[in-house]
């Protein structure tokens, strides 16, 4: 027998309470925690900006946008910003060049495919002290093992103290970096890979296009969803890296890999200019907002168009 | 729609049979110097660890002679690793399932339902993303101190939950919107509230999703560093990260030591994701697809 | 309206959250907490069980024992005074002391440097508490040298106790010297020879490694000194002399530029850590070590096979040396302790002369005492260090008296220099740059 209800007459607003009231209560303990640990301080922190407080003093002096000005007479800053700006691409290009080739050949093995891909992913799970200091130690100019190997086979020529070479200080640490990150795309590539459809591949085939036109013009296209997704966390990533590099460099040698990360930590802390210090991480948080709203709008184009 | 795994050629002739040999050959081999690329460091670690500091200076990359455990028990008694790993323990779990919980929670309210300011709420969890820990720190900091919790644990579980939910609310999201309609409103029809349809009908269904966050955060928290360098004050509650950091100020040169506690504070994790692996990369690459 | 309606709640909501935020209120500086000073010299006449903590630098091994051990027979001595260590390592102590003291959770002493960077700072934001009155209960001057009290005083008051003495040299491998027929130079051209006679013998002449950046300012100061003196820094830090003057920039030029080119260091300086380079001495591959008298138990625990000898950076177009000499870190107590009798009481006992021995014989320090060491048992390097202090025209050790934005440029700038971005002549003017900003901001040593 089938159950009848009757509708109750609620007045519009009962009703409209009970509408939003189920979702709202799911929401809000996650909003309540997000507020008092998250939005809280940050607003503070904006207001910090706002200061030349030193992170001791009891008192903050308000400076009006004085730390903003300054900003843009920062070299250093400017030096760090283009230091970031290798990060970025170096250190997304480099992932997904090594990453995608390695995921297509995981894709054509039969066995063995989830042995490599955890050992890839292995770095991954590495916190960004430990990779430093592993690499740290491998690039030791005494020590380490590179210039070890590399004397061992002949090419100590090459041995050089990697970390303090100011032309290749970034590219090495960046290069710890990948081999950290690298395997993190190999398996979300692979992901990709398995659902691409083979009977387009083959229409491809068919129709005349060799290999690289049928990987460039069937496959990628079906792998966007994954190369949004290694985009973006390289993206905000590449603008907030810290842990790896303040371990190996500090920023150095001679400010040769200050990224704005470090930066931000050196002024707040070892210069006790707190009020600085936040305006940069604002600089920060603008940048990855940047960073984010540009993919959002680019794969809402791609969706529009539809391919 | 076929996918790869589902085409298989079975060759006959026995030179495409000898071409097709080749060529698995040389991609095993790619991968394998591949594997070593990757793994040979950590390798380098474990067995550093268990050298003598002597053994290391004179040969980094040979194989321990003899099984020496002093840097190990070492690094356990005197440099306090065991006190450190139960630190992680206790920040880590309960952060975890505060994080997947409320996840869960917030993920099902934003997927399914419609309510004032949604769109708006979502994008203050998304700027979570992409705020720097070091701009809230000091803030954060002084909220803590108010509300009493700087000598405890909860100085960095709490804040650890509240930072990990943007993540985990877009995860859980995007992985509820993908569930078919169906199912909650079949259980409406049955008379079950929403949070009944919720606990006994959508939540036993998203196990990988769960799975995969909590490895997520469990990774993400115990590899946490500058959150309890400033937060968990006192030595008695610094988890390993913070531990391993001191230990290179005490032990810079000594590399077996610090070998030593690069394995310690390493090991627990990666058995971890040995053993999850499976769940892990199942998750993760569901997010993935469904974009 | 619609969309309005959340906007405001959530406006109003957060307004709320950052409206309930405490704002710290500032401390007046003198605390009203101390006990008024007694005529009695030291058991507090209410023996009740207090717990005072102390975060130190200690963290390597003698100095880690050393400092227990003075702990133990302290607490012997004091047994309703438990005193808990925590040891932190120097790149960290900053940012830690930094956020916990101010917020009232920190520890009740700190081992602190005593810059007007580092403990200057947080005597101006009032949270360091004076010691006037506790130099006078405890009758510290007539004990400690009161020259130290310079050192630890800002804005008129005393916050410290300044702790140790040391200077600035090298430390020399006396085995290889002897092996290559070489000598203690006494001129800077001595060096040089010393070196081009290393580099030829295969071994690496000065095991300088700068990765961490602050080994340079060592450097800058021993050649600084010996080129304008005592009295020519004293000019430039007290009164109106110029970092870019023609010697300061000869002084940059002769180490960071002319050593460099030389090969005296280990190549690639900048990539090479503090311990790498004292490795590399302590196992014989490089002849000198130039670094401070601090290194002394580190050098003593680890060189085994050859004998270690101590000369002052050589002299410089005959001019007189000037060894850079100061006081390490120091002993501060925090103004919010709630146990200032008992915090000092300890610093008492840590300058007295029965812990002057335990500082000295085991963990190799020397405190600004007035103590007759020659009954102690104390390694010939030490006891040479010691003496030194006494008869010794010394300089001063520079980046302990200079703000922490002069350093950050000596930091980057002498490695800059070292690779060849930068010119001494244009370090020096930077230099200078960053001291007069730091002047007006009054951020330096009056």
């Amino acid at each position: 027998m089938a159950v009848s209800y009757r509708p109750v007459k609620a007045s519009p607003a009962l009703k409209w309470i009970n509408k939003n009231k189920a979702g709202f209560l799911f929401i809000l303990p996650a909003l309540i925690m997000y507020a008092i640990f998250f939005i809280s301080p940050f607003i503070t922190s904006i207001y910090y900006s706002l200061t030349n407080w030193n992170g001791v003093d009891p008192v903050k002096q308000f400076v009006g946008l004085k730390n903003y000005i300054n900003l843009f007479k920062d070299s250093l800053l400017g030096l760090s910003l283009s230091h970031n700006v290798i990060w970025v691409i170096v250190g997304t290009v480099a992932p997904i060049l090594i990453g995608l080739p390695l995921a297509v050949l995981l894709s054509n093995i039969k066995r063995g495919r989830l042995f490599f891909q955890t050992s890839y992913f292995l770095p991954y799970v590495l916190s960004g002290v430990v990779v430093g200091m592993i690499w740290g130690w491998i690039y030791n100019p005494l020590f380490g093992l590179l210039n070890y190997i590399l004397k061992g086979i002949g090419l100590g020529a090459l041995s050089r103290g990697w970390l303090g070479d100011p032309n290749l200080a970034l590219y090495a640490v960046i290069a710890a970096a990948v081999w950290g990150y690298f395997g993190f795309c190999v398996v979300i590539f692979l992901a990709g890979l398995q659902n691409v459809d083979v009977d387009l591949v083959e229409a491809a085939r068919i129709d005349g296009a060799n290999a690289l036109q049928q990987f460039f013009y069937v496959i990628i296209p079906q792998l966007r969803h994954v190369l949004n997704m290694v985009l973006v966390y390289t993206l905000i990533g590449g603008f907030n890296v810290f842990d790896i590099v303040q371990i190996m460099t500090v920023g150095g040698p001679a400010n040769h890999t200050e990224l704005i990360g470090t930066y931000t930590y050196k002024i707040s802390f070892q210069q006790s200019n707190v009020g600085y210090g936040t305006t940069l991480s604002m600089v920060m948080t603008i940048l990855s907002l940047v960073a984010s709203y540009f993919y959002i709008v680019l794969r809402e184009r791609q969706d529009e168009v539809g391919q | 729609m076929r996918t790869i795994d589902q085409t298989h050629v079975i060759y006959r002739n026995p030179l495409a049979r000898a071409r097709r040999f080749t060529a698995e050959f040389f991609k095993y081999l790619i991968l394998a110097i591949v594997l070593v690329v990757t793994v040979a460091p950590v390798m380098l670690m474990w067995s550093s660890a268990l050298k003598t500091k002597q053994e290391i200076n004179k040969n980094p990359i040979a194989l321990p002679t003899s099984f020496y455990t002093d840097n190990l028990t070492k690094a356990w008694t005197v440099g306090r690793f065991s006190r450190y790993s139960l630190n992680s323990i206790i920040i880590t779990i309960p952060t975890v399932l505060g994080v997947v919980a409320l996840s869960c929670l917030a993920g099902y309210g934003f997927a399914r339902h419609q309510f004032f300011g949604k769109r708006f709420f979502f994008m203050l969890f998304l700027v979570g993303l992409m705020v720097p820990f070091q701009s809230i720190m000091i803030p954060l900091y002084f909220n803590l101190k108010d509300f009493k919790l700087l000598g405890t644990y909860f100085a960095m579980i709490l804040p650890a939950i509240g930072l990990g939910l943007p993540f985990g609310i877009y995860l859980m999201q995007a992985f509820f919107r993908g569930l078919p309609v169906e199912l909650s409103d079949s259980g409406k029809v049955d008379g079950c509230n929403e949070f009944q349809v919720f606990w006994h009908i959508i939540l036993p269904l998203t196990t990988p999703a769960i799975s995969s966050l909590a490895i997520f955060q469990f990774v993400w928290t115990w590899n946490a560093f500058l959150m309890p360098l400033i937060y968990l004050n006192k030595d008695e509650f610094r988890p390993m990260t913070l531990g391993l950091m001191f230990f290179q100020g005490r032990y810079t040169s000594d590399y077996a030591m610090i070998s030593a506690a690069v394995t310690l504070t390493t090991l627990p994790l990666i058995l971890v994701y040995i053993i999850l692996q499976r769940q892990f990369l199942r998750g993760l690459t569901a997010g993935a697809i469904k974009g | 309206m619609k969309k309005l309606f959340p906007l405001l709640f959530v406006l109003i909501f957060v307004i709320g959250l950052v409206g309930c935020q405490a704002t710290p209120t500032p401390t007046a500086a003198p605390q009203a907490t101390a006990v008024p000073p007694t005529a009695e010299p030291t058991i507090p006449p209410a023996a009740e069980k207090v717990t005072i903590k102390v975060m130190d630098q200690f963290t390597e091994g003698e100095a880690n024992a050393g400092m227990d051990k003075l702990v133990q027979m302290f607490m012997a001595k004091y047994p309703n005074i438990t005193v808990q260590r925590d040891p932190v390592t120097s790149d960290n102590i900053r940012t830690m002391v930094q956020t916990s003291l101010a917020s009232g959770e920190g520890p009740d002493i700190i081992y602190y440097d005593t810059g007007p960077g580092f403990a200057g700072v947080l005597a101006k934001a009032g949270l360091l508490l004076p010691l006037d009155e506790y130099y006078q209960q405890y009758n510290w001057d007539s004990r400690i040298f009161t020259w130290t009290k310079a050192r630890t005083t800002f804005d008129g008051k005393v916050y410290g106790i300044g702790n140790e003495l040391e200077f600035l040299g090298a430390y020399y491998n006396k085995n290889l010297f002897t092996q290559l027929g070489l000598s203690e130079p006494k001129t800077y051209d001595d060096l040089l020879a010393i070196c081009q006679k290393a580099k030829d013998a295969g071994y690496v002449p000065i095991s300088f490694g700068d990765g961490p950046k602050w080994p340079a300012y060592h450097m800058f100061s021993m050649t600084t000194n010996n080129l304008i003196g005592r009295d020519g820094l004293d000019k430039i830090l007290y009164g109106n002399g110029r970092w870019d003057s023609p010697e300061v920039i000869r002084a940059i030029q002769l180490f960071f530029v002319d050593m460099n080119k030389a090969g005296c260091f280990i190549p690639d300086s900048a990539a090479v850590s503090y311990d790498d380079a004292n490795t590399l001495f302590y196992s014989g591959k490089a002849l000198i070590n130039l670094t401070g008298t601090w290194l002394i138990s580190d050098v003593n625990t680890n060189v085994k096979d050859f004998e270690v000898g101590w000369f002052f950076f050589p002299a410089i177009d005959n001019k007189p040396t000037f060894p850079p000499a100061g006081l390490g870190s120091g002993y501060f107590v925090s103004a919010k302790t709630a146990n200032p009798q008992a915090a000092t009481q300890f610093l008492d006992y840590l300058f007295s002369e029965e812990a002057a021995k335990v500082w000295m014989e085991e963990m190799g320090y020397i405190p600004p005492i007035k103590v007759d060491s020659s009954k102690f048992n104390l390694s010939p390097l030490l006891k040479f260090a010691v003496g030194a202090l006494q008869s010794q025209e010394m300089g001063y050790n520079i980046d302990v008296l200079t703000p922490d934005t002069f350093n950050t440029m000596m930091g980057d700038g002498f490695q800059a220099v070292m690779l060849g971005e930068k010119t001494a002549e244009q370090q020096a003017k930077d230099l200078e740059k960053v001291w007069e900003e730091a002047k007006a901001a009054g951020k330096i040593l009056q």
